[in-house]
């Protein structure tokens, strides 16, 4: 997978796309909107990108949940 | 690429970096491979990777890389090494994400052609039994106690409850169970990702097939493994899913942080480790434990679905284990701390921790090919000794997922498997186009290096009839 932004937000953001995108193509819009605030520290921005993904991955993985731009960010 | 004049030529399967291609190297970097495929093996960051490796602390003799070697994390896929204990290190990027990614064989009694007349009907039955997709959990959710249970006696455990019998047991890596296995050392975030998981194939490469033998190289082991010529056998490939990635994260992560403490600067943080005496070390060696007991669990309660559906549809249960044997792991072997990564352990005949009806002829070696392409059965070679008794694990790829879902159709695809006599059972196109056999080097070559190498030695070669995958 390749992610680009033209901020670090918006990295971060296809970022999480992206990965949504592998893990359940074609997902389908509507499904209620969930919010998680999530904190995260780590010594630069490459190890706080892979530390998001992961967290956003736990909640998938661990609530069956799938996000979009829809109901994230 | 990386430049070939820089690599020595020891033999036609055997080419070395030498320690003083770069300053940071402890060790030299070999890599198995021929000619034909050296071009393979030089197109991506492996060899970056492989050298990288040749610089942790610990290390012994030298980094090696299987011919199916392929970029990864931190390691490359198809990286074996091994690490003076107790002051060498131990790196949970070396091991993989999916900890104890592995494989396993079972075996009927039937000619393929018996069983060809139901062959749609017990793939369908054999995907709706046994769930595939990415996090998606199926009929068993964990309470907190029965997933330590597992997670501290592996496949050994499932069989206790009566999802197997003990002839798995025995022919299983390690019996199914890594005894140094401490749950405690198992983050809840990996326990929650894993509670309903057991028995679930997973997405990527992993895959069910039923295969048919259509070569036999070594009648002798064949006959010791109870395989023949036209056989119906069926393949597993799967890891320990989301609680081994969990587990490795959580590794990582600790690993970058007390590096500093013990003095270790690394090419690549990527390969994150601690000395395997250390603290650190010493919790994610309990943890990874956990991950593969976890893995041969999983492979275990597959085996029953498998088992169920077989009968639903031949009216027996008439599967046999032939071998599991994990991929991805760090186990301490001869007082060494060997990491294969995509790579197998292949141990030699007369070994201690072979069962004991393969003693005479070796470790069964069990390589999955891509999809719809041949894998093979080998046998563990005295040869083995110099690559630490480790082969290779698979086709390996030439292509990144990404670039095989751009270039191939996954609809084409299996239409073209269809055409060949294939039956394919994948819920997503996306999947198919992802492990499309051009993503792939050619498993055959990748088996004849391993077999003239002599790390270890054809047996079988086995063509999918049925391919099933996760999403």
């Amino acid at each position: 997978m390749r992610a680009q932004g033209d901020s670090l937000w918006g990295l971060f953001e296809s970022a999480v796309f992206g990965m949504m995108e592998i893990l359940k193509p074609n997902v389908s819009a509507g499904a209620p909107a969930v919010e998680e605030i999530v904190a995260l520290e780590a010594e630069d921005t490459t190890a706080l990108l892979i530390d998001f993904l992961n967290e956003v991955l736990f909640f998938a993985q661990a609530r069956k949940e799938m996000y979009n731009k829809n109901d994230c960010f | 690429m990386f430049d070939k004049s820089r690599l020595k030529k020891i033999n036609d399967f055997l080419w070395e970096i030498p320690k003083t291609f770069r300053s940071d190297m402890r060790v030299p970097a070999r890599i198995y491979v021929s000619e034909k495929m050296l071009n393979d093996a030089l197109n991506d960051r492996s060899m970056e990777q492989l050298v990288n490796l040749a610089t942790l602390p610990g290390i012994v003799n030298c980094s090696l890389a299987m011919p199916d070697v392929h970029e990864g994390y931190g390691s490359p896929i198809g990286g074996v090494f091994a690490t003076r204990i107790p002051e060498g290190v131990i790196s949970p990027g070396a091991v993989g994400y999916d900890e104890n990614c592995g494989v396993r064989l079972l075996t009927s009694p039937y000619f393929f052609d018996e069983i060809r007349p139901r062959l749609e009907n017990l793939a369908t039955e054999i995907q709706r039994n046994v769930p595939s997709g990415l996090g998606k959990g199926h009929k068993v959710k964990l309470s907190s106690k029965e997933l330590d249970k597992i997670l501290e006696g592996g496949a050994r455990e499932l069989v206790h409850q009566g999802y197997g019998d003990q002839e798995d047991i025995e022919n299983c890596e390690a019996n199914g169970r890594l005894d140094w296995a401490d749950s405690s050392e198992v983050s809840e975030r990996a326990k929650i990702r894993g509670a309903d998981q057991v028995g679930t194939l997973g997405s990527g490469n992993h895959f069910l097939e039923i295969q048919k033998i259509d070569k036999i190289f070594d009648p002798a082991a064949a006959k010791a493994f109870g395989l023949f010529n036209g056989q119906a056998v069926i393949m597993i490939h799967t890891g320990s899913r989301g609680l081994g990635h969990q587990i490795a994260t959580d590794y990582i992560k600790l690993m970058l942080k007390v590096m500093p403490k013990y003095g270790i600067v690394l090419p690549d943080r990527e390969l994150a480790c601690a000395p395997f005496n250390s603290p650190e070390g010493q919790k994610f060696f309990k943890a990874m434990a956990c991950g593969a007991n976890f893995a041969w669990a999983n492979r275990q309660m597959i085996t029953y679905y498998v088992r169920e559906a077989w009968q639903k549809i031949l009216g027996n249960k008439d599967l046999k284990m032939l071998y599991d044997v994990a991929h991805n792991i760090a186990k301490l072997e001869d007082n060494l701390l060997v990491h294969r990564k995509g790579a197998t352990r292949a141990f030699p005949p007369n070994h201690p921790e072979i069962p004991e009806k393969y003693r005479s002829v070796g470790q069964p070696v069990l390589i999955p090919g891509s999809m719809g392409t041949a894998s093979y059965v080998l046998r563990g070679a005295e040869e083995g000794k110099e690559s630490f008794y480790s082969t290779c694990h698979g086709a390996g790829r030439i292509m990144s997922r990404h670039q095989a879902v751009k270039t191939l159709s996954g609809e084409k695809i299996t239409e073209h498997l269809e055409k060949s006599g294939i039956v394919v059972r994948c819920y997503s196109m996306r999947g198919i186009a992802e492990e499309a056999p051009q993503a792939y080097k050619n498993i055959d070559d990748v088996a004849e290096v391993v077999h003239r190498a002599g790390l270890s030695k054809k047996v079988a070669r086995m063509v999918p009839a049925a391919v099933i995958k996760g999403e």
